[in-house]
C-alpha cells in the first residue's frame, strides 16, 4: 500500500492534471494567508504569480483583451499600494479577486453597462477568439467567451470564480462582497443563463468571427 | 417537489451544499425526472468546459508598464522612507534593489507592526475569528489538549498550530495535509494538536509522502524547488528545481523510494515530466513538451512511469521505462470516441511480465468507457466497455489480476482489465453514486443515488449496510471495516457481518470531504470545512487538532 501519497489515490491523473493546469494562482491551495513575519514578498513575486489567472479573470469579465490589459495594471498598482497597510492574515488571493472584481465593475460602470444597457448589446463587438494556444480548438473556446460575454456580470463574475478559480462558496462570497446563501442563488443563476446561451449559441445562434 | 422547485436547486446539488431533507428531495425528483437529469448533467459537463477553457495570459509588456509606471516609482519612494522610520512601517515590503531586507530587521518590523491595532482593518469577521479561535484555544486547554508552549505567539491567531523548532516531532504515525502553503503533521495516537512539518521561509505546492511514510518530497511553490524532508521535521534539504514558480503538481515516488519523477515547468509555458534519484542526482527529461502533464503513476517494479499529457486540446496516454529510457505513446486520445473524455483513472495491470496500463475515461458527466493498453501489442488501445455505455462510477483494483468495478443505472460490473476474461455484472439496489473497493480486493462497498451503503463480495448477494450515506465510503487497510459519513456522523460498519454488521460511531459531524485511515487501522483523519479531526478506530475518542480546513488529501506518515 501506498501509504502516504500525496495524491488521494495512486493513478488519479485526472485531479493531478487539474491541480497542474491550476497552477498559477488559483484554486484553494492558494487562498492561503501570506504571512509577512515569515517572508518578505517580492511585488514581482506577486505579479508573476498571479498575473496571469488575474488577467483571465478580468479578461472574461469585461470581454476585450485591451482593456483587460489596462484593467490588470490597475489592480496590480492599487493592491501593490495597499499591501502594506494590510493585516498580517490577508488571504492574498481572495484579495486580489475582490480588487479586480472591483475595477472591472467600475470601468463596466464607466462605460454605462451597468443598470440600463444588458451585456447582450456587446455582442456587436468584435469577439475575441485570440486563444492562448494556436492550435486549440477555436469552436469551443469561442462559444464560451461569446456565451459569458452574454450572461449578466454578477452571475459571470461569481462562475468564473468557482469554476476557473477553484474558489469555495465562502472565498466567492468574500469576494463579491455577498452572503454565502447568495452565492448559491448566483451559481444557480449563472449555470442556467451560461446553459441557455451556450445550446443557443451552439445550435447556431451566432458567434461574431 | 415540481421541476420548477427543483431547478432552483440543481446547481447547489450539484455543489453538494443541500441541507440533507432539500438534498433528499431534489434527489428524488431527480429519479423521476428526464429534463432535470439533463440540465444536471448539462451542468456538470459545462463546469468541466469552463475549468478547461484555455488561460488568457497578459502580454510581456505589461510589465513594463506597470513596474516602469511612475505610480510604481513613487510607491517604491514612499515605501523607502517607511523604511528609514518617517512613516508607518509595512507589513509588506518589495524587495528594493538597492536596499536588501535584512531578517533581523524583518523582525523588528514585523513585532512593531504586531504591537499597533491590525485588527480593525480587516473588519469584524476577522475580530470574530480571533475570538473564536482564543475561545476555541481555552478549551482545548482547559481539556488538557493543548501543549504547553504550542502556541505560535506574538498575537498571531494560530495559536492552535505546534511550535516550528529544530526538535524532532514524536515517533509514529502522522497524518499529514496542507493548509496555508504549509504541511501540517499530527500524531495519530496522543492529545497533541497540528504541527508544523514544512519551515516557515517555504510555501508548499504539490507534495508526496514516500511509500515507507518516512520522507514527504515537496515543492516549494516560491521558488519551484524540490525539497525532502524527514516525516519528524528535520533534514529538510532542497534536491532540484521544478522549473518555475508556484508548481502545484504532486512528485510520485517509486515504490522502492529510490526515485521521484515529477512534472515540471518548460520553456514556453509548456510543462515535461522529469526523473531523478530520490537525492537529487541524475535529473533527467522522460516526456515530450505538453501544454498539460499529469502527474505519473509507478508500475509496482519501479521500472516504468505511465501519464497523460494534452497538446492541442487532446489528451494522449503515455509511459516510459527507465530501462530503455524511452517513453512510448499507448492512445493518441483517452476515449477514441469521445474528444471531451480525460483519463480519470490511471494504473498499471499487475502482471510485470506482459507491461500495460489500464484507464477510464470521463467526460465530466460520465464515465465513457474504460480501456487497456499493452506496451507490446499492437499498439491500439483496447476499449474494454461497450461503445456507447457510460458509466456512474468506475473504481480499478489490481486484486483478481486487474479489474475494474463499473456502475450504471442499476448494475455493477466486474470487468478484467485484460481482455481474457469476461464480464460479471449484479443487481444493485438503485444507481450507484461512488464505489469503492477493498484493498485486499474482496469486498466492494458502493453508495447508491438514494444514500443507501451497500457491501457486496463475489458469490454473495450485496447486502445494505446503511442508508443516509452522503460521501464516498472509506476501507480499512485490513478491509474489514468502511468507514462512512451518514446521517450526521462518521460510522464504522464491520464487513463480513451481513445487514446486522455493528456499526460504531467514530465522531459527530456533516460535510466530511475526507477519510483517512492510518496504516495501522487504529485512527481515522476526518477533514471537513471546519477542520481536521482525528477519531480512534474503537470510537472512543475524536479530537479536533485543526481548526483550519486542509487544503489537499491527508496521507499518513511515520516518523521516528
Amino acid at each position: 500500500m501506498n501509504l502516504s501519497s500525496g495524491a488521494a489515490v495512486a493513478g488519479r491523473s485526472l485531479a493531478d492534471e487539474a491541480a497542474w493546469q491550476s497552477d498559477s494562482a488559483k484554486g484553494r491551495a492558494l487562498t492561503g494567508g501570506v504571512r509577512a513575519a515569515e517572508q518578505s514578498w517580492s511585488f514581482e513575486r506577486i505579479y508573476d504569480e498571479y498575473k496571469t489567472p488575474i488577467y483571465n479573470y478580468v479578461y472574461h469579465l469585461v470581454g476585450n483583451r485591451e482593456q483587460a490589459d489596462d484593467l490588470t495594471q490597475d489592480t496590480f498598482l492599487k493592491a501593490f499600494k495597499a499591501l502594506p497597510k494590510m493585516d498580517a492574515n490577508l488571504k492574498l488571493s481572495a484579495w486580489l479577486y475582490r480588487i479586480a472584481t472591483n475595477t472591472a465593475y467600475d470601468a463596466l460602470r464607466r462605460r454605462k453597462l451597468i443598470a440600463w444597457m444588458p451585456w447582450q448589446d456587446l455582442d456587436h463587438e468584435p469577439a475575441d477568439v485570440e486563444s492562448a494556444d494556436p492550435q486549440e480548438t477555436i469552436g469551443t473556446s469561442e462559444l464560451v467567451h461569446a456565451a459569458l460575454k452574454r450572461m449578466p456580470r454578477h452571475y459571470r463574475a461569481a462562475l468564473l470564480l468557482y469554476t476557473q478559480e477553484g474558489f469555495s462558496y465562502a472565498e466567492i462570497a468574500s469576494t463579491l462582497n455577498i452572503a454565502e446563501s447568495g452565492v448559491k442563488m448566483y451559481l444557480s443563476r449563472a449555470r442556467h443563463s451560461f446553459r441557455e446561451h451556450y445550446r443557443a449559441l451552439e445550435q447556431g445562434g451566432g458567434v461574431a468571427r | 417537489m415540481m421541476c420548477e422547485q427543483a431547478e432552483d436547486f440543481l446547481s447547489a446539488y450539484l455543489d453538494e451544499m443541500l441541507e440533507p431533507d432539500l438534498r433528499a428531495d431534489v434527489s428524488a425528483h431527480l429519479d423521476m425526472c428526464t429534463e432535470c437529469r439533463a440540465e444536471l448533467a448539462d451542468y456538470r459537463r459545462f463546469d468541466q468546459v469552463l475549468a478547461a477553457a484555455p488561460r488568457r495570459a497578459p502580454s510581456d509588456e505589461l510589465h513594463t508598464r506597470i513596474f516602469e509606471s511612475p505610480e510604481y516609482a513613487r510607491l517604491l519612494r514612499r515605501l523607502e522612507r517607511a523604511e528609514r522610520g518617517r512613516a508607518p512601517l509595512p507589513l509588506f515590503l518589495p524587495r528594493i534593489r538597492k536596499a536588501p531586507v535584512a531578517p533581523a530587521a524583518q523582525q523588528a518590523r514585523s513585532t512593531t507592526r504586531h504591537q499597533s491595532p491590525p485588527i480593525w482593518r480587516s473588519g469584524a469577521w476577522r475580530v470574530a475569528a480571533v475570538l473564536a479561535l482564543v475561545i476555541g484555544s481555552a478549551l482545548l486547554i482547559k481539556q488538557g489538549l493543548l501543549h504547553s508552549g504550542s502556541t505560535t505567539g506574538q498575537g498571531a491567531p494560530r495559536t492552535i498550530a505546534g511550535p516550528d523548532g529544530s526538535a524532532p516531532l514524536a515517533a509514529g504515525p502522522r497524518a499529514v495535509y496542507l493548509h496555508d502553503g504549509t504541511l501540517w503533521s499530527v500524531l495519530g495516537s496522543g492529545a497533541g494538536l497540528a504541527q508544523r512539518l514544512t519551515p516557515a521561509s517555504v510555501r508548499v505546492g504539490g507534495w508526496a509522502g514516500s511509500p515507507d511514510g518516512r520522507l514527504v518530497a515537496y515543492v516549494d511553490a516560491s521558488s519551484g524547488r524540490i525539497h525532502v524532508i524527514r516525516s519528524d521535521h528535520q533534514s529538510d534539504q532542497s534536491i532540484g528545481s521544478a522549473g518555475g514558480l508556484a508548481m502545484r503538481a504532486n512528485p510520485a515516488w517509486s515504490p522502492d523510494g529510490t526515485h521521484i519523477a515529477y512534472v515540471a515547468r518548460a520553456a514556453g509555458g509548456q510543462t515535461t515530466l522529469r526523473l531523478m534519484n530520490a537525492d537529487g542526482s541524475n535529473d533527467v527529461a522522460v516526456g515530450s513538451l505538453a501544454e498539460r502533464t499529469s502527474t505519473p503513476v509507478w508500475s509496482d517494479d519501479s521500472l516504468r512511469l505511465a501519464y497523460t499529457q494534452t497538446s492541442a486540446g487532446t489528451q494522449g496516454v503515455w509511459s516510459y521505462s527507465l530501462d530503455t529510457k524511452r517513453s512510448q505513446q499507448l492512445a493518441v486520445q483517452a476515449d477514441g470516441a469521445n474528444a471531451q473524455a480525460v483519463v480519470a483513472e490511471l494504473a498499471w495491470l499487475p502482471d510485470p511480465q506482459q507491461p500495460g496500463v489500464t484507464w477510464s475515461a470521463h467526460d465530466g458527466a460520465q464515465t465513457t468507457g474504460i480501456f487497456s493498453a499493452t506496451l507490446t501489442g499492437s499498439g491500439a488501445p483496447v476499449r474494454l466497455t461497450a461503445s456507447g455505455a457510460g458509466y456512474t462510477a468506475a473504481e480499478y483494483t489490481s486484486a483478481h489480476g486487474g479489474a475494474w468495478l463499473a456502475a450504471s443505472a442499476s448494475t455493477l460490473s466486474v470487468i478484467p482489465a485484460t481482455t481474457s476474461g469476461s464480464a460479471t455484472s449484479i443487481t444493485t439496489g438503485g444507481a450507484v453514486r461512488q464505489v469503492a473497493v477493498s484493498p485486499d480486493g474482496s469486498t466492494a462497498a458502493y453508495v447508491t443515488e438514494n444514500d443507501a451503503l451497500f457491501i457486496w463480495s463475489p458469490g454473495n448477494a450485496p447486502y445494505q449496510a446503511l442508508s443516509q450515506v452522503t460521501g464516498a465510503p472509506a476501507w480499512s487497510p485490513d478491509s474489514t471495516y468502511v468507514a462512512v459519513q451518514a446521517n450526521g456522523s462518521i460510522l464504522k460498519v464491520a464487513i463480513g457481518q451481513g445487514p446486522a454488521a455493528r456499526v460504531v460511531q467514530l465522531a459527530q459531524g456533516t460535510g466530511a470531504t475526507q477519510l483517512q485511515w492510518s496504516p495501522d487501522g487504529r485512527e481515522v483523519a476526518i477533514a471537513d470545512s471546519a477542520g481536521v479531526t482525528l477519531a480512534s478506530a474503537d470510537g472512543a475518542l475524536a479530537r479536533l487538532v485543526d481548526a483550519h480546513a486542509a487544503e489537499s488529501p491527508i496521507a499518513w506518515t511515520i516518523a521516528g
